[in-house]
């Protein structure tokens, strides 16, 4: 998979400086890195096809997402890309399991035991039956990260996932993130305020 | 709730479709009355100026009878013949009654009656009549109180000792009448037509090919009387017995049940719009989740059809019960009815009617919320 940003910058940024013109090949990890209000969300949502700030042309396979149709949407949503938001976008009235069996209810052949182990891995086995509505952010967070990680995919987008949570969390985190992308094959595209340690990426934005 | 308020109103909608529907479908047959399986038709010429300079254009003639025959419905005409000369009839007793009356007579076949012993024989001084149920009617509700008569029952009736006083054409006779039976279709007193067109000739000085009948007795063959009161109304005639009423009364009745039919269509397509707006509120309350659904991976239509089954189910089990119980309802009246209606193939009917409309609503209520859109959903 190759995604191609063609002069990409937020709507209201009238500087051509700060057009980005780069490409990702599948497997390789993105860092947008920049300050609140520089358009990081703005690039996560036009990846996962909500309304966006942002101009310019981002190609997937040679196709402009601005061309994409519902269907299209939808099969991008369901088996290539998943997402940790940055408002996390949790069913507040569902436990937590029931979160994440509405994700694992889509696959067919879904590893339970991987599921078991990713909820473990983040510490979660305590709240399964609790609502989301009565966690903490950095419980919503880690519970936002395992419903990322729970189903296939080919590109991880994080939204400033950790801003809830401690270093230790912040390291299981990471090292399942890692693993379980490694095991997909999938690339990884972060946003942060700065640059991050957590993984090595292959490619870095800048935004001002 | 508003689901469960739509479905009850789409049920009370479809209910008086339904009852209203099978009412209108055989209110031609003559429903509410005792003699709905009745289905002749005094005819006479209506009263216009003309009658009153010559009383002989009341006269029906063979051609206009004939042509009455070719009418669509008109199974057979029958000729009612008035007497043309003045008589009383009085009780022969202690009573102290009596009444100027004239006399009518017609084909015996036409009496709705035994006919056994209704015929007049010149050898004897009796006439058998057939007296109207209205004349007893009368007599006993009018006459009795004002002039202190005893009231009578049509078995009392048959056994008074009556007289006719015929005179004319300088002769005058007494006969003993004695009363053969009451008739609910005709409104005058029936003699023997033997008598009358000898009676006729006797006291009127008319010859047979003179006398001609002022009223007519029509038989309508088919359950719509509709052509025949079409050429009644165009041909100047007149309906003398009740069925004028009843006619009127049906097609009064007509507008009310075609003003429910609309009643149960008009609540019917508030309900659906009910449905189709209570989904498009229920859409966007739930927008929110709908979009994090999406995210996700869940389709859009998966969604909503998870949304709308709830509707689409209480759709068509209210439309099942609502056409369930108007069909269950229907036939339970038909049973109670009995004889006095007349349902050829009525059954099949309603139920491809009804099949039809059930059908139908569901396929409005499918595509309308198919079409449901929400705001900012991709």
């Amino acid at each position: 998979m190759l995604i191609k940003f063609e002069g990409t910058c937020l709507a209201i940024n009238k500087m051509a400086s700060n057009k980005i013109t780069t490409t990702i090949e599948s497997g390789e990890n993105l860092n947008i890195i920049g300050p609140s209000g520089s358009g990081k969300s703005s690039y996560v949502n036009a990846l996962i096809g909500l309304p966006s700030m942002l101009k310019g042309n981002i190609i997937i396979d040679d196709i402009n997402l601005k061309n994409f149709h519902s269907n299209q949407w939808w099969m991008m949503r369901k088996k290539i890309i998943a997402c940790v938001f940055q408002n996390l976008e949790l069913f507040q009235n569902l436990t937590v399991a029931d979160n994440i069996n509405i994700v694992t209810g889509l696959y067919k052949s879904i590893n339970e035991s991987k599921i078991d182990f990713i909820i473990e891995s983040l510490n979660l086995n305590p709240f399964k039956n609790i609502k989301a509505k009565n966690l903490s952010l950095g419980e919503l967070q880690r519970l936002a990260i395992c419903r990322a990680l729970v189903r296939p995919f080919l590109l991880l987008i994080l939204d400033e996932p950790f801003s809830h949570l401690d270093k230790d969390n912040i390291q299981k985190a990471t090292q399942l993130i890692n693993q379980i992308s490694n095991d997909n094959q999938a690339g990884i595209i972060l946003t942060s305020h700065s640059e991050s340690q957590d993984f090595s990426f292959d490619k870095t934005i800048v935004l001002q | 709730m508003p689901i469960m308020l739509s479905s009850l109103s789409l049920f009370l909608g479809t209910f008086i479709c339904v009852i209203s529907f099978f009412f209108l479908s055989f209110i031609d047959t003559s429903i509410l009355f005792s003699d709905a399986k009745d289905k002749f038709y005094i005819v006479s010429k209506d009263i216009s100026f003309l009658h009153t300079i010559n009383k002989n254009f009341l006269n029906i003639n063979d051609h206009e009878i004939s042509d009455l025959t070719y009418v669509r419905g008109v199974k057979r005409v029958g000729k009612i013949y008035s007497s043309e000369f003045p008589c009383r009839i009085f009780l022969s007793s202690n009573i102290n009654y009596y009444s100027e009356v004239f006399l009518e007579s017609l084909d015996n076949q036409y009496l709705a009656i035994d006919k056994t012993g209704f015929n007049w024989d010149p050898s004897q001084n009796k006439i058998p009549l057939i007296i109207s149920k209205e004349f007893l009617h009368l007599y006993n509700y009018s006459f009795v109180s004002s002039n202190g008569l005893p009231v009578l029952t049509e078995k009392t009736a048959e056994l008074l000792p009556l007289s006719i006083e015929v005179k004319g054409n300088s002769n005058r006779k007494q006969y003993k009448a004695t009363i053969h039976g009451f008739s609910d279709r005709y409104l005058s007193i029936l003699v023997p037509m033997e008598f009358l067109l000898w009676a006729n000739n006797y006291y009127a000085g008319k010859t047979k090919s003179e006398i001609r009948p002022t009223k007519l007795v029509v038989e309508i063959s088919e359950n719509d009387p509709g052509p025949f009161l079409d050429y009644i109304e165009k041909n100047n005639y007149v309906i003398q017995n009740n069925k004028v009423g009843i006619s009127e009364n049906i097609k009064l009745i007509k507008v009310i049940i075609i003003f429910f039919v609309f009643l149960g269509i008009s609540i019917i397509i508030v309900s659906l719009f009910f449905i189709y707006f209570s989904n498009q509120l229920l859409f966007e309350k739930e927008r929110e989740n709908i979009i994090k659904l999406q995210l996700i991976g869940h389709s859009f239509a998966f969604i909503r059809s998870q949304l709308l089954n709830r509707s689409i189910v209480a759709a068509i089990i209210t439309l099942v019960s609502a056409f369930s119980l108007g069909y269950v309802g229907i036939i339970y009246i038909m049973n109670q009815a009995g004889n006095i209606f007349e349902f050829e193939n009525i059954k099949l009917r309603i139920f491809i009617v009804y099949a039809v409309i059930t059908i139908s609503f569901l396929l409005i209520i499918y595509i309308t919320n198919r079409r449901l859109k929400i705001r900012g959903v991709f």
